[in-house]
């Protein structure tokens, strides 16, 4: 193997560390929200910073790829597209720390029962992110192509789950504290999903040269 | 006009495929016009079919690169471009090459076609005689300006090619002795004193340092004002900086052709991305 | 000499590194003799030339003696009867009929290697090149017997009309004056062309085959003509070897012996007329030496010798100091 593609795997390999680093904050941080379980949120927030220390690292490999090696075409589309993905990575990192910290606010309030659909909003980010990144490993255009599509569900979802919060504040004022916490778990959520979108575009550029972003995906992606 | 272009060949970002020729006219900003015309060109070195049903279309005022392995024809091409084959008896070419839509290849004047077709070699090849005389004796070839004029004519030339700061005071002294790299520009600066309208650059740089390859390459950005550039390169880095336009050949055919910035970022053949990520072969 | 063989021998040890490197001193003594011999052959060539001059010098000194220089090198007399004898007719005779062969030549070989060179078709390339250079291999004595009994006879028949035309010119009509006899300084020049021809001719094809092709390419390339580029780019860039090729051939003019003995006439008298006989210091030396029978006499025509090679020298002083100075004025190092 050239010395080149040693470098290229040595960045895929990185990549691959942190999605399973942030996947797994996801993992932790959504069940922590579930289960009210504090020791969960603790370890997201502990985590955090081996994700930004990935990150740095990443993008150092990343950039003298860039100076060093001038690549072109294919390499240069994975390298850029790994730039972005790395980016991604972390801010959904920061996100299920968020979560995690929205967690532990919620556990000062036990006595709150909310009914919301938040468990199915983040079964679903989880699910984009997951398919984002097995598009990036697999080099699938296609699989990235239909992470696309789940953005307007998600969209939809978490609008649904505003409306019952705000509901819910309307009945009973003493759980705005909660719902709040609620509401910002979602829209962190959601915003896992974009970052998961914006890895699943990457990944196209990467495959095949096209660049969606800031573009509507026509419906019959 | 020249903003407004340079806007226009940068602009590559939504995959749109190139416009064919008949849909030149309403984008006239995005696409120049076409100064050679090479349609099914085939060449011979003898029996040996150097160059199969080659068809491209450089355009004015750009600079297009080829690129491709050691024998791949893409110096035969160039070559062509300029009757230089003619020299060579046995060498022969079939097809169609136009300039401003007049076939070059029939038996015209070889002098009126490489007045308008000047040509820089690999390795600079200074005249054997002073730095004025190198610029001079092109154009004494065509015409006996007056001395003054001469005088003026080799100035401007050698400040086209942006060789006149260095030369001005010594431009009695023998060209041989210049640098490398001010004898390639000194060659540049011969080639347009003749004023062409076509620059056949055939590897300019591969005898030259890092310094003397980045001023010439700065140059061609000035020269495309005035001329149509035409590269054969060895440098894949140098068709990606400087050119507009890039082709690959691969074996006396061509494999690919489109704007540089496409090519060097998804070429379509996977020909072409293994021959430019460093795959090849 | 033990010095550099011991130098050798450090050097050899790191250089191949193996073990049996101790097989390579099996050739150190096959060097050491190369060496030697290579010296004693440049000792020897240099001896011979300095051996031969001063040779010539010592047998010509009753002659200088005589005469001394400047009145030898002046005089027109050459009278084995008074005794008197002078080298200015076969100083002129020599010079002239090189001359004569030079212009004739030089132009003619420049034709041929741009031909070669530039111009003909690859299948008539050898024919040409094995042609004049055959030239080459004819013994000088045949090149004398066939001016003196082919060309010289037709020449005759043409020297009417020469000095009938050329003679009628005012100021160059001198040179074509006199009865047409076929033999003469016109006739040696023009025989003494030929046989340098394939020497001229051949250096300057070699070396405008061997200008590089990019140079070639890029004067073609400018636009230029066959001729533009033969006379302005590859005749610039090889006047060095040119000139050496040119002066190879005009030593070989001056020291031609029996060609021009066989068409020159061998008149001692000077005369303006190239179409009168005359006489060069080869020739001069071939028909009289069997006939020198006072020592004087011999002893002036070993002078001439002595003239003939300080003649040679100074042209070979004048062509490198012409190679020189052109090569300063254009800055190349060829």
């Amino acid at each position: 193997m050239r010395h080149f593609d040693e470098l290229l795997e040595e960045l895929r390999n990185k990549l691959l560390d942190m999605s399973a680093m942030v996947q797994t904050a996801i993992r932790e941080s959504v069940s922590s929200l579930e289960l009210s379980d504090e020791s969960r949120a603790q370890s997201v927030l502990q985590g955090e910073s081996d994700v930004n220390r990935m990150e740095l690292d990443v993008d150092q490999l990343v950039t003298s790829l860039l100076a060093l090696e001038q690549p072109v075409a294919g390499d240069l589309r994975f390298i850029t597209a790994a730039g972005k993905i790395n980016n991604n990575l972390e801010r959904i990192g920061d996100l299920a720390v968020n979560i995690a910290e929205r967690s532990e606010s919620l556990i000062q309030h036990p006595h709150v029962a909310v009914r919301t659909d938040i468990a199915k909003l983040a079964e679903m980010a989880e699910a984009m992110v997951r398919m984002a990144l097995d598009a990036f490993i697999r080099k699938d255009a296609d699989d990235a192509r239909a992470v696309l599509v789940s953005e307007r569900a998600i969209n939809d979802l978490r609008d649904v789950i505003f409306n019952d919060l705000i509901q819910q504040m309307k009945k009973d004022p003493k759980s705005v504290q909660a719902c709040v916490d609620l509401m910002f778990a979602a829209r962190n959520l959601e915003r896992i999903a974009d970052h998961a979108t914006n890895i699943a575009e990457a990944v196209v550029f990467m495959v095949d040269g096209i660049d969606l972003r800031h573009h509507h995906v026509p419906v019959d992606v | 006009m020249s903003p407004n272009q340079s806007q226009g060949t940068s602009a590559v970002k939504i995959p749109v495929p190139a416009k064919a020729a008949s849909a030149e006219r309403t984008d006239g900003e995005l696409e120049a016009a076409v100064k050679i015309a090479v349609s099914d060109l085939n060449f011979y070195y003898g029996r040996f079919h150097a160059i199969k049903n080659v068809s491209v279309q450089i355009r004015e005022n750009r600079v297009t690169a080829f690129i491709g392995p050691s024998g791949c024809g893409k110096s035969t091409l160039l070559r062509i471009l300029n009757r230089m084959y003619d020299l060579y008896p046995g060498q022969r070419a079939e097809g169609g090459v136009t300039l401003d839509g007049e076939d070059i290849l029939g038996p015209k004047s070889l002098a009126n076609l490489r007045s308008k077709v000047g040509m820089v070699f690999q390795k600079p090849t200074p005249f054997p005689m002073s730095i004025y005389e190198n610029i001079a004796f092109g154009i004494r070839l065509y015409e006996r300006p007056s001395r003054s004029e001469m005088d003026e004519r080799v100035r401007l030339a050698l400040t086209k090619a942006s060789l006149w700061d260095e030369v001005k005071d010594k431009l009695s002294q023998s060209a041989v002795r210049l640098s490398g790299g001010q004898q390639q520009r000194l060659c540049i600066a011969r080639a347009l004193a003749i004023g062409p309208e076509v620059l056949l650059l055939d590897e300019p740089c591969s005898a030259l340092d890092p310094v003397s390859t980045a001023k010439i390459e700065e140059l061609w950005y000035e020269l495309k004002r005035s001329c149509t550039l035409v590269v054969v390169t060895h440098n894949m880095q140098q068709a990606a900086r400087a050119s507009d336009y890039t082709a690959f050949m691969l074996d006396g055919s061509l494999v690919e052709f489109s704007e540089t910035s496409k090519l060097f970022t998804t070429p379509t053949d996977p020909r072409t991305e293994a021959y430019i990520t460093g795959r090849f072969g | 000499m033990n010095g550099s063989d011991a130098a050798v021998r450090v050097d050899m040890r790191p250089m191949s590194g193996q073990p049996k490197s101790s097989s390579r001193f099996w050739h150190l003594p096959g060097d050491f003799l190369f060496h030697q011999a290579a010296v004693l052959a440049a000792f020897l060539a240099a001896a011979a030339l300095f051996a031969t001059v001063i040779a010539i010098a010592y047998d010509s000194r009753i002659s200088i003696e005589a005469f001394g220089i400047w009145k030898f090198l002046k005089s027109s007399e050459w009278n084995p009867v008074t005794q008197t004898f002078g080298a200015f007719p076969f100083i002129i005779g020599t010079l002239v009929s090189s001359a004569i062969a030079m212009i004739l030549a030089v132009p003619i070989s420049f034709g041929v290697a741009v031909f070669i060179s530039e111009i003909a078709p690859v299948w008539i390339k050898k024919p040409v090149a094995g042609a004049i250079e055959l030239l080459a291999a004819i013994p000088s004595i045949v090149y004398g017997l066939w001016g003196l009994l082919v060309f010289a006879p037709v020449f005759g028949q043409m020297e009417p009309w020469v000095s009938h035309y050329l003679g009628a010119i005012p100021g160059i009509g001198l040179l074509f004056q006199g009865p047409p006899v076929g033999i003469g300084m016109l006739t040696a020049g023009i025989v003494l062309a030929i046989m340098i021809l394939p020497y001229i001719s051949s250096i300057m094809r070699d070396v405008f085959i061997a200008v590089p092709a990019p140079l070639r390419e890029s004067s073609y390339a400018m636009g230029a003509t066959t001729w533009e580029v033969a006379w302005q780019i590859i005749l610039p860039y090889t006047r060095s070897a040119v000139i050496g090729g040119v002066f190879l051939g005009l030593g070989r003019a001056l020291g031609e012996t029996m060609a021009v003995t066989f068409v020159i006439g061998n008149s001692n008298v000077l005369s303006a007329s190239l179409l009168m006989p005359s006489a060069t210091i080869p020739s001069v030396l071939a028909n009289e030496f069997t006939e020198a029978t006072t020592p004087l006499y011999l002893s002036s025509l070993i002078y001439l010798g002595l003239i003939l090679i300080a003649v040679t020298l100074v042209v070979r002083f004048l062509a490198v100091l012409l190679i020189r100075r052109l090569g300063r004025r254009e800055g190349t190092a060829t």
